[in-house]
């Protein structure tokens, strides 16, 4: 059965004939204290964490909120959207503080159409700046910045909750949250919608109709639909990925731009872990009046620009022999065919290229996606294992629950350490299989192409993973 | 269009918040590079050693008292001369040397700056065994 049957036949089915394989996830949803106790639990978290993020003199080695935000949090999210999906935004305090808002303002309008129509956009560039900020700012030892990242989203998600219905902020801008969108298409936990549920489109925070589901990137899990009275709510399964890859139906132009610009952020995290990144210091900051961040920002732009450049290059190059496929009557340019009857033959040229430009960009896309959350899942592995220890140290010493004995921070800042390096190739390697078998998928032309692209990407990641890296930058 | 010029403002507004008065820098070894705090600490204690040799390290390095005697043998190997990596890898010595460099260039004496040194980190740790300055 392909994908869109089965979840078709999932959806119409009902709950009822769903195997819930993982017991526990759907009853945690209808969970009257879902997500409301989490929220309230994640709100002191927050509170404490943007005190701790501006407070002096504190006993461990690192800032407390950076060490819980970026050395704990950041990369355990990467395991906990594999297994989990967008489980974090549904308890997320972000989302909490949308919600809360929503019951302060009841009668709010809907978001503006300037956010429908630049929602894609504004998303990419909440990604571009999400990252370009983590790299160049350096978040992770930047315990001010963070704090103003903190209170900004806070303020952000609050204030347009105030102003407009739903979750505008987690929707269109909330960069974590469409981190998560892109890459839960391949999380082993997926909502389903049930027939029963077509008055849940209209409790939906994030717009969303559960008949027309997309499975399973835009459900939040927030839980509103599964407690609105007369409305059954979604289902899960708990189903690894292997036996259905996800189709490239649900895959938008959003998504696709989002996984290259993810792709390009991951490269320049993987380099700026090696010594490479130390070599395109020394050569760059004496052109660039020795302005570190300066560096690093046009270093990442670079590379994401290079990336996306070169996709482009491909898929216009591909979208060619697609266009060439659909004249023989089995491609994309089946549209474009029959517009030409009509007679404007320019337009549908340009219009047929256009389509099979979009469409071929999005395959390619999309079979790079697994290798992307590959590479972000061998860098979260990274920054547990080097990290994860000293981070719980320090939040153990500030709670006084431990006392100081000394320290001797390593003196080895690269390190090459054997299990890590056969973990994290073993996460690439997963990557690239998930990735071939989504190139292989796609019969229309390009097959080859797109999977010596991935090999191509898998090997500039496997040799940057090679190389001794540092575990804390 | 607009979504290239936005990403141009985005690109430019955090570069630039960046530190562009650094002047040359020193032949730095590579571990320094690693992010903007090791080489503004690097910088700090390549410019100002005579004070990082009065100034204690609260990080624990005490623990190996024949190689840190001082903040400045973190960021200089005791018996080569050489840059050492302890630093690069240490928030406490990075600190130190960034609040030294702001005091320093406040115009605050050694004797201060040790003093303020003292005040700010003694919650953090056990200090080297450095002698005050005269």
């Amino acid at each position: 059965m392909t994908d869109q049957t089965n979840e078709a036949a999932a959806g119409q089915a009902g709950p009822a004939s769903l195997k819930l394989r993982l017991p526990g996830i759907d009853p945690l949803l209808r969970w009257r204290f879902y997500p409301g106790l989490f929220h309230w639990l994640f709100y002191a978290a927050l509170v404490a964490l943007i005190y701790f993020a501006f407070a002096p003199g504190q006993r461990g080695e690192g800032n407390l909120a950076t060490e819980v935000v970026w050395r704990l949090w950041w990369p355990g999210l990467g395991f906990l959207l594999l297994f989990g999906g967008r489980i974090w935004c549904g308890v997320c305090p972000f989302g909490g503080v949308a919600d809360l808002a929503g019951r302060i303002m009841k009668e709010r309008p809907a978001p503006p159409g300037v956010f429908r129509r630049l929602g894609p956009w504004l998303g990419v560039a909440s990604v571009f700046t999400f990252g370009l900020a983590f790299l160049a700012l350096g978040l992770e030892g930047n315990a001010g910045a963070t704090g103003i990242i903190l209170i900004g989203m806070t303020f952000l998600a609050f204030g347009l909750s105030l102003a407009f219905r739903g979750r505008t902020f987690c929707r269109y801008l909330c960069p974590v949250g469409l981190i998560t969108r892109v890459y839960s298409f391949f999380s082993w936990l997926r909502p389903h919608g049930s027939t029963r549920m077509q008055g849940a489109m209209a409790v939906c925070p994030v717009g969303q109709s559960p008949a027309s589901l997309r499975q399973p990137s835009q459900c939040q899990m927030c839980g509103v639909c599964t407690h609105d009275p007369g409305v059954r709510g979604i289902t899960t399964t708990v189903t690894p990925v292997s036996p259905r890859l996800p189709g490239l139906q649900e895959f938008g132009r959003t998504e696709g731009v989002l996984s290259l610009l993810l792709l390009g952020l991951m490269a320049a995290d993987s380099v700026r872990m090696t010594q490479l990144f130390a070599r395109y210091q020394q050569f760059a900051l004496p052109y660039l009046g020795y302005n570190y961040r300066l560096t690093v920002v046009l270093g990442v732009s670079g590379l994401v620009g290079t990336i996306l450049l070169l996709q482009l290059c491909v898929a216009r190059l591909l979208g060619g022999r697609v266009q060439v496929a659909g004249a023989a009557g089995t491609g994309v340019a089946s549209a474009a065919t029959g517009a030409a009857v009509a007679g404007d033959n320019t337009g549908v040229k340009n219009s047929s290229a256009g389509k099979a430009l979009s469409s071929s960009f999005n395959s390619m896309a999309f079979s790079m996606l697994p290798l992307t959350l590959g590479v972000f899942l061998s860098l979260s592995l990274q920054h547990l294992w080097s990290g994860a220890w000293p981070s719980l140290q320090t939040v153990l010493l500030e709670s006084r629950l431990i006392d100081w004995s000394g320290h001797m921070p390593p003196t080895n800042v690269y390190f090459v350490s054997i299990p890590l390096k056969l973990l994290q190739l073993a996460l690439l390697g997963m990557g690239l299989y998930f990735s071939l078998g989504l190139a292989r998928k796609d019969k229309r032309a390009g097959a080859l192409s797109r999977s010596a692209v991935v090999l191509a990407a898998f090997s500039g990641f496997g040799f940057l993973f090679l190389l001794p890296m540092s575990g804390a930058c | 269009m607009v979504a290239v010029l936005a990403m141009l403002l985005i690109v430019f507004f955090i570069a630039g918040c960046g530190d562009s008065t650094a002047g040359n820098d020193p032949a730095f070894p590579e571990f320094v590079y690693r992010s903007e705090e090791s080489l503004n600490g690097y910088r700090i204690a390549a410019a100002n050693q005579s004070i990082l040799e009065h100034v204690p390290c609260y990080c624990g390095c005490k623990q190996d008292p024949e190689k840190y005697q001082n903040l400045k043998d973190c960021f200089y190997n005791r018996q080569t001369g050489d840059f050492d990596e302890h630093a690069a890898g240490c928030t406490t010595c990075l600190d130190e040397a960034m609040d030294i460099g702001q005091w320093q260039g406040e115009g605050l004496s050694v004797l201060a700056i040790r003093e303020r040194i003292d005040a700010k980190y003694s919650e953090r740790g056990e200090p080297t065994d450095t002698p005050m300055p005269e």
